[in-house]
């Protein structure tokens, strides 16, 4: 078999690309990546959509006459003629007419998803968690044998060789590329690392479009483990970035970020260290100083101390007693002078209530024999009465009473030669008694 | 076996005990051993790796 050189085969490939009229001064419709303006006046961009990309040139000469400006992520449709760059060997678009077709397809995608999510509350801060300071146990999820990776290992062995890091190797473009890191962060979570870093190197919207997927973000926003990303470049944002606890510009910078540096650490540990010693010396002194203190209190000075205290306390306690005996003795003489009180008190009440009692029984017989003496009288007098209701009666049959002075003189009671009184019932007449008949 | 940080963080708020005066003298001491230990299993473990940096940049040279 005949051999071609490189070139022969290259330049072959050119000119049927340039002969075939089916793709000659064809339009194309795409949208722009990794726009260039160089010094030279020329644009060199890609076009992309989904599935594929093609490398774009356009002369100075053509570029001059368009009035729109284009810039990444423009939808455009474009005249060009295909054909191969000699030198690399890489396919090219000519492009002499550009026009723009409407917003970019995937940057309208990307921001839907993103304003999506944010009104979703993924991005919120509270949900974010905390990095750790001192990580010793990482996954790292990148591309198989990637720049990005060997970036990673250098930062490690650098900053934090303290870390026992293990690479997850994935899919970080393409189809399939955003279930393989979904199925891959779920793995790692279920295992239970300090950290995750979830890297990859620059590229277009395209080549980093895994990571705006909605069910990777959501995933992500699931995550036990902290997770760092480190995607693109400082100017790219993917919607990873956004629901991450915390995002790095690239690889290297996530590392960066979230590992210490050891000598730091160490300055640290030693900074501490000193501080303990410093710390556990003051308190000896402290307390050394509390001693002597104590040494110095009268306790340890005095001898004897503690007796004389308690001597003294017992003086002062005899002296109690003493005051209390005296006191004692007080109230029993006062006791005593009461008793006495009391005791003629009640025995002069005594006294002057039988006098009244006496007086009261002398006075209730006096009026009692008041009583019988003025009962007597009255009686004498009725007796008198009824007597001399008895004579006027005799007076009235015309009978006569002798009277010697004021009493009635029986028959036995005359004398002879007496003066006397005789009364009738009308009158009364003086009498003289001769003498006794015989 | 502690974590690196689990010891860093029990070192930090040893000192910060100590250097409050919380505890007495005795519970300080403990403290300070405690303290004195993980500072320097922390420092071994740091020299360690500092070696082997220094290794891998002299076989990188």
């Amino acid at each position: 078999m005949a051999s071609l050189s490189v070139y022969e085969l290259v330049h072959y490939l050119k000119l049927k690309l340039e002969n075939d009229k089916q793709i000659h001064n064809c339009v194309v419709k795409g949208e722009i990546s990794n726009f260039h303006r160089h010094n030279s006046g020329h644009w060199y961009f890609s076009l992309k959509d989904e599935k594929a990309r093609i490398a774009c040139v356009m002369f100075k000469s053509y570029a001059l006459k368009l009035k729109d400006s284009f810039k990444d992520g423009d939808q455009v449709l474009v005249k060009a003629t295909v054909s191969i760059f000699e030198n690399s060997g890489s396919l090219q678009l000519y492009v002499s007419d550009m026009k723009l077709d409407g917003l970019g397809d995937l940057f309208m995608r990307f921001e839907l998803l993103r304003q999506k999510l944010f009104k979703l509350g993924l991005f919120n801060e509270e949900h974010k968690k905390i990095k750790p300071a001192y990580p010793e146990k990482v996954a790292v999820v990148t591309g198989d044998k990637s720049a990005a990776l060997s970036d990673i290992k250098t930062m490690f062995k650098k900053r934090w060789p303290f870390a026992k890091y293990e690479v997850y190797p994935c899919l970080v473009q393409g189809e399939g590329a955003s279930q393989d890191i979904i199925k891959t962060l779920n793995k790692i979570d279920s295992i239970g690392y300090d950290a995750i870093v979830l890297a990859r190197g620059g590229g277009s919207i395209e080549d980093l479009w895994a990571f705006n997927d909605e069910e990777l973000a959501y995933t992500i926003y699931n995550l036990k483990t902290f997770l760092i990303t480190g995607i693109g470049h400082e100017q790219d944002f993917t919607i990873a970035d956004f629901v991450a606890d915390l995002r790095a510009p690239t690889p290297t910078g996530a590392i960066e970020v979230l590992t210490p540096d050891i000598f730091d650490v160490k300055t640290r540990v030693s900074d501490l260290k000193m501080r303990l010693k410093k710390a556990i010396h003051l308190k000896i002194e402290l307390n050394l100083l509390r001693y002597d203190k104590l040494l110095n209190r009268p306790l340890f000075l005095e001898k004897n101390y503690l007796i004389n205290q308690k001597i003294q306390y017992l003086d002062y306690l005899i002296s109690k007693l003493l005051h209390f005996r005296v006191k004692l003795l007080q109230n029993s003489e006062k006791i005593k002078y009461l008793r006495n009180n009391i005791r003629k008190a009640s025995m002069q009440q005594c006294d002057k209530l039988s006098l009244d009692l006496k007086n009261k029984k002398d006075g209730l017989y006096d009026i009692a024999i008041k009583k019988i003496k003025d009962e007597k009288i009255r009686l004498d007098h009725l007796i008198e009465l009824l007597k001399a209701y008895d004579i006027d009666h005799i007076l009235a049959k015309g009978f006569a009473l002798v009277y010697r002075n004021d009493e009635i003189v029986k028959e036995d009671m005359l004398k002879a030669d007496e003066e006397l009184k005789l009364r009738f019932r009308q009158s009364a007449w003086s009498i003289k008694t001769i003498a006794k008949e015989k | 076996m502690m974590k690196f940080e689990e010891k860093m963080n029990r070192l930090e708020e040893i000192v910060k005990m100590l250097e409050n005066n919380e505890k007495d003298l005795d519970e300080s001491l403990k403290l300070f051993e405690e303290g004195l230990k993980l500072s320097e299993d922390l420092d071994k473990q740091l020299q360690t790796y500092e070696e082997k940096i220094n290794e891998l940049t002299k076989n990188n040279e």
